[in-house]
């Protein structure tokens, strides 16, 4: 999922960082948007990974909780499978930008095409097509640095990103990036129109096998009237040698 | 549960009651002993049904119960066990239901087969489902289980209408990582549907309900190899599409069905199917065969944002018979040409699911509407509240005036 992926980076680069920063201060601050968004990008990709965690769905009602684990490879192939009582073995296969759902009871495999990709993952505030993307943003955005701005007080860069056509689940996104280990510290996603979609928080971080990455974020769809989905990461291990042909429909459906 | 037996599976195998609990027993302890994970589904419902003279109520209860073996494992099995009390009426045309029944929808061993070191092919056996083709109520290339599914169809359910199971072996053949090869043998075992409390005394039964023991011997029960189906599909995507085309012998009915589903879609999901049944007395002339032995099915799928926390999502599937019957010939078992299923859910939140679904026979100008709200309250836990009319003539293939015309459902549903 591309959240789980978003702002990882490589530990000795934040220490060179920090221990460069008064030196290289001036030279940061120089940085185009293209290039901060070229070190965020950076930070999102490794090889592989093995993740388990899990998703809370907060309502009136309470919390619902779907607990799940993933293989992900790069930035444009993952394999999730749900573990939770109800939504036990189904699965979400991305190839690219390709989705394909798995229902075990029906042994039924769904590639997701045009609207079904605005459905709602799980009830959740995450839609399928949120789970798309991610690959290459400046192939499918333009930049523009709207200045420095602080995010739970960390100093981050304020960035507009404006989409280059119409292929792109959202046409505008504000993205704010920390300027010391360039991790996405929060994202906001807007329609056409200017209307606020989705806001985007990462409430954690956690440091490990050399990168830094998101731990727990919550993702607030505005146009419900929600208190926000969770996604909560327990377990993550980088560089993992991955099962055979995880990303294929074979595995999707066994 | 307003429109016949939950996830009916009329082709079940019988198992005595005996056997059953044993079989319960035993994997219980195998799942106390192992990391076998256990899954349980229970349904309480009333039921207030039309019986042609008086508002009639009936008590629905089911429980299921399904152990599946640890995952990540060469070799999977699952065992889905299903109690029912109470009356359910069936929807027209489907099969009876008896006060009380235990199934085996579930009952099946896959594993992986090493053919070289790169390269693993699959295989399923004992009692299961397969999905071939596209489409939720009509799909043309479900060979497995027919074009039509509404007999079958549980109109409650907020996904899946249609869940039917079959014995069968199946081993798929992958073809790089988005493709597959999959062939299917259904052996031909007696459809013999249900053990119920009343077969235990019933000894002339030897129809559908009968027990091996009631009837005689297994051998009684034994259908001609001869009767054996079997077929393949090849599942591939061609310039991105979903490209599905199939085939099945059907040993009982003696015919070859070939068919072709392809599901894509910019917008909207669009999905079609198209059936070409063949067999020894058909037409020689193509354009007859074309005619009286295709049967088409088309789908579309959208859905969108209709308000803040607000969804809304239609589909919208026919089924076109071409030899069907065209005109209304007042008969309630008329096959006629073509059938609609329009399908509306409504979702004012993330809890709430408001359904409107409807099998529409244009011809004789009949329907099947269901209406209902499903509310899961809690993770697992939900409400439900569902009507059934049937509207018609008294000869059409849905009528107002006729037993369980008129349903109405409400009750419980916990998964845990």
């Amino acid at each position: 999922m591309q959240y789980l992926r978003i702002a990882r980076r490589k530990a000795w680069r934040i220490g060179l960082l920090v221990a460069l920063a008064a030196l290289v201060a001036p030279s940061a601050f120089a940085l185009s948007a293209d290039e901060i968004i070229e070190r965020m990008e950076d930070n999102q990709t490794h090889p592989t990974s093995y993740i388990e965690g899990e998703m809370v769905i907060t309502d009136r009602f309470g919390d619902r909780v779907s607990t799940f684990f993933a293989h992900t490879e790069g930035d444009d192939r993952f394999l999730v499978e749900f573990t939770s009582r109800d939504e036990e073995g189904q699965r979400v296969l991305r190839r690219n930008d390709d989705l394909y759902l798995y229902y075990p009871d029906a042994r039924e495999t769904i590639r997701l095409t045009g609207s079904a990709l605005r459905d709602s993952l799980l009830g959740s505030d995450i839609s399928y097509e949120d789970m798309t993307g991610g690959r290459g943003l400046a192939e499918d955005y333009k930049f523009e640095l709207l200045g420095e701005e602080t995010v739970d007080d960390r100093r981050c860069y304020k960035i507009e990103l404006t989409a280059r056509g119409t292929n792109v689940a959202y046409p505008k996104q504000i993205y704010w990036v920390d300027s010391e280990d360039f991790v996405l510290r929060k994202s906001e996603q807007y329609a056409r129109a200017g209307r606020k979609l989705k806001v985007t928080e990462v409430l954690e971080t956690m440091e490990q096998d050399g990168y830094i990455f998101p731990a727990r974020i919550r993702i607030t769809d505005q146009t419900r009237r929600s208190s926000g989905t969770e996604m909560i990461l327990h377990q993550v291990d980088i560089g993992v040698d991955l099962p055979r042909g995880v990303f294929s429909l074979e595995q999707l459906t066994w | 549960m307003v429109t016949g037996m939950r996830k009916t599976k009329h082709h079940s195998r019988v198992v005595r009651l005996p056997v059953l609990i044993t079989a319960l027993a035993l994997a219980v302890a195998a799942g106390a002993a192992a990391e076998t994970r256990v899954q349980s589904e229970l349904d309480s419902f009333a039921n207030f049904v039309w019986t042609g003279d008086e508002l009639g109520l009936l008590g629905f209860a089911r429980g299921q119960v399904d152990f599946l073996s640890p995952r990540g494992q060469p070799v999977q099995g699952r065992l889905q066990l299903r109690a029912t009390l109470g009356e359910q009426l069936a929807v027209p045309g489907g099969p009876a239901i008896r006060p009380a029944l235990l199934e085996v929808p579930r009952a099946n061993i896959r594993f992986r087969f090493p053919v070289t070191e790169e390269y693993n092919m699959r295989v399923t056996s004992g009692r299961d489902r397969l999905t071939w083709g596209v489409g939720s109520l009509f799909n043309a290339a479900d060979l497995l289980f027919g074009a039509d599914g509404t007999a079958a169809a549980d109109f409650t359910e907020v996904d899946d209408v249609r869940d039917e199971t079959a014995w069968l072996t199946s081993f798929y053949f992958p073809i790089g990582d988005l493709s597959y090869l999959e062939t299917v043998v259904l052996p031909p075992l007696a459809d013999i549907a249900l053990f119920t409390a009343e077969d235990a005394d019933d000894k002339d039964n030897n129809g559908a309900g009968a027990s091996i023991a009631d009837s005689g011997t297994a051998f009684d029960q034994a259908a001609p190899l001869s009767q054996t189906s079997s077929g393949l599909r090849l599942h591939t995507q061609l310039a991105g599409i979903t490209v599905e085309p199939s085939y099945l012998w059907d040993g009982r009915a003696e015919t070859h069905n070939f068919a072709l589903a392809l599901q894509g879609g910019l917008r909207a999901d669009v999905y079609a199917a198209g059936r070409l049944t063949l067999d020894e007395d058909m037409p020689s002339d193509a354009a007859r065969v074309l005619e009286e032995r295709s049967t088409l099915s088309t789908g579309i799928y959208y859905g969108f944002n209709v308000g803040p926390d607000r969804t809304l999502t239609g589909r919208f599937e026919t089924l076109v018979q071409p030899g069907g019957d065209w005109e209304n010939r007042n008969d309630r078992e008329a096959e006629y040409g073509i059938l609609l299923y329009p399908e509306l859910v409504y979702s004012p939140g993330r809890t709430v699911d408001i359904i409107a679904r409807s099998v529409v026979s244009p011809i004789d100008q009949s329907a099947l509407i269901t209406g209902g709200v499903s509310w899961n309250v809690f993770g697992g836990f939900r409400a439900q509240a569902f009507a059934a009319v049937q509207a018609g003539d008294d000869d059409a293939i849905f009528g107002w005036d006729r037993p369980g015309s008129v349903r109405v459902s409400t009750g419980f549903n916990y998964r845990f």
